[in-house]
């Protein structure tokens, strides 16, 4: 296999990953490598909601109540019943997973507003219960000193792989009759369900997958922290989630990464801006939105893609002036 | 015996009665015609057979099974497919997926298959891509196979809404309308290809006002108005029924 072929077949997603690789071995100081370590965790949270939004066309403002349930799992876990790192990073994304099978229900009949505002309650309701049961979560003063499964470079790299195999389980999910299932309901649920696609439990996995994601993340987070605190887990964590998938262009892995890394990392970029900065962040991605389209990986790809000469250029020319 | 049979089937939206106390059966291998003046019932019909809606009474027995309420995506895997009046296709899809989406039903590959991509998923994803090139050679579409459907004209999207029906490997194929809106040249297309899937042993219910596509095809033709089914019997036969020629023509009243 020739080398561009075989990069090829790895894919930008996947290649963005592997630079990351990388990067520690150029030395980055450790605040810098903090937030990138943050904007990896990030990428699954935007997986998520690749699968959920992107391509179920469920939208969702609660995943940072997923996350928060995630971590929480891990945190108490491990820090009230002494459980091993190792089985707290399975089963919190085990619980997030039950609990997105709870947040999935509503959708069966909700839709579009409705379905949103929803998941918005969830997420508080999540944030309220962590805030007033003191006992279990530590409530407003947080859970302290968490076991970690590792630091520094080996967790970095562990979060890594999770990503990368993360990245490629959605891609593959994508181009499987799984993934055309779930675009299906996205596009036209009276289609998908007269086309035999049981709708109720298609949607029903989409919100457990993107659940379980969302816990890995979260367990992600209580690692590199090593604090909980309820105010992690707000709205504005959520809309930030949205934003990162929008701007990755909502069914685009690829696009998801990057967008996670660099909506994550702008803010800090932005630092010496002291007050100004919030101002040019927001600024800067509605630059970012309004020029998507020259942006969006996706449509450069299909731009590409058109240069090349297609096998019946008739059939072209006929579209082009149908268009 | 008749593939599908539906007795007294009743549909009533509030004070409406939609669909009234219809029988109607459609035979193997036959294509019956549907047929009525608008707003006489045939979608409410047809939607009431496929699952989209629960009848209000009467009954739907398909292959000496009872079938009515139950949900679409059963009733597909059971053998009935179907095309809509106003296309439902997935616009930002290609034609090639969704004439795969057709084949949702024959698939077996689990989520694990597809996180591992195990030897199971890959044989049967080259099992679908062959079948996808059969129908869509089948319907002519070969030639716009990785176009995105969003891209194709009005009469090509409604051959593509046939070819995914078809890739569910139906034994009844419901159609509601398919020649509406299709330039002559489309329509003989249309003709050519539902007598050739009438030829691999598909029975094919046809909703059409397209009177010669209707007395051309089909073996038997069923007339609706106003809910209730007015007439039946073949094209001949109903052309003469003064009934038929009342609900679409109106009564010769005497102008005084």
């Amino acid at each position: 296999m020739s080398r561009l072929a075989y990069l090829k077949r790895i894919g930008l997603a996947q290649g963005i990953l592997l630079v990351l690789a990388l990067i520690p071995l150029i030395g980055v100081p450790a605040y810098q490598f903090y937030v990138l370590e943050r904007g990896l965790q990030n990428v699954l949270v935007v997986l998520s909601l690749v699968i959920l939004l992107g391509y179920t066309g469920q939208l969702s403002l609660g995943q940072a109540g997923l996350v928060a349930v995630g971590a929480y799992t891990y945190g108490i876990l491990c820090v009230n019943y002494g459980l091993s790192p190792w089985l707290g990073l399975v089963a919190a994304p085990l619980a997030a997973g039950l609990v997105g099978v709870v947040v999935g229900f509503p959708s069966f009949k909700l839709k579009g507003p409705f379905l949103v505002v929803n998941t918005l309650a969830f997420s508080e309701i999540v944030r309220i219960l962590i805030l007033n049961n003191e006992k279990v979560t530590g409530g407003p003063f947080g859970l302290n000193r968490i076991p970690a499964i590792a630091t520094g470079l080996p967790l970095y790299y562990f979060m890594l792989v999770v990503a990368f195999l993360a990245a490629v389980a959605t891609l593959r999910l994508s181009r499987s009759h799984i993934g055309l299932a779930l675009k299906a309901i996205r596009e036209d649920e009276v289609a998908a369900e007269a086309m035999g696609v049981h709708v109720r439990n298609y949607k029903l996995l989409a919100f457990v997958i993107s659940a379980v994601l969302a816990g890995v993340s979260g367990v992600f987070f209580a690692n590199l922290a090593g604090y909980l605190n309820p105010d992690s887990f707000t709205i504005n964590e959520s809309s930030t989630y949205l934003l990162m998938v929008v701007l990755g262009g909502m069914d685009n892995v690829a696009g998801g990464i990057l967008s996670s890394l660099t909506v994550t990392s702008l803010p800090e970029a932005l630092r010496f801006m002291a007050r100004s900065r919030m101002v040019v962040y927001s600024l800067i991605l509605l630059l970012v939105l309004r020029y998507s389209n020259v942006l969006n990986l996706a449509n450069l790809k299909r731009m590409m893609r058109r240069r090349q000469p297609t096998p019946d250029a008739s059939t072209v020319a006929q579209n082009k002036v149908n268009r | 015996m008749s593939l599908l049979t539906a007795t007294q089937l009743t549909k009533r939206f509030g004070g409406i009665v939609a669909v009234n106390q219809v029988d109607l059966d459609v035979g193997s291998g036959e294509i019956c015609g549907l047929i009525g003046p608008n707003g006489s019932g045939k979608t409410t019909l047809v939607n009431v057979i496929t699952g989209i809606y629960k009848p209000t009474a009467g009954k739907v027995v398909f292959e000496g099974r009872p079938i009515h309420g139950r949900t679409p995506h059963e009733i597909c895997a059971l053998g009935i497919g179907r095309t809509f009046q106003n296309i439902r296709l997935l616009l930002a899809l290609s034609v090639f997926d969704n004439v795969r989406l057709g084949g949702h039903i024959h698939t077996c590959s689990r989520l694990w298959d597809v996180l591992l991509r195990t030897g199971r998923l890959r044989r049967e994803e080259k099992e679908v891509a062959d079948r996808i090139d059969e129908v869509l050679d089948l319907t002519g579409l070969r030639s716009c196979r990785d176009e995105l459907t969003r891209n194709l004209p009005y009469g090509r999207r409604k051959v593509v809404e046939i070819a995914r029906a078809l890739m569910a490997r139906p034994k009844l194929l419901v159609l509601d309308e398919p020649a509406a809106g299709l330039n002559s040249s489309e329509k003989g297309n249309l003709m050519t290809l539902l007598s050739r899937v009438r030829d691999t042993g598909i029975s094919i219910l046809l909703i059409e006002h397209e009177m010669a596509m209707v007395e051309a095809l089909s073996n038997r033709v069923f007339v609706l108005n106003y809910g209730k089914k007015i007439s039946q019997g073949s094209f001949a036969e109903i052309q003469r029924d003064a009934a038929v020629v009342e609900a679409y023509l109106g009564t010769g009243g005497s102008h005084a």
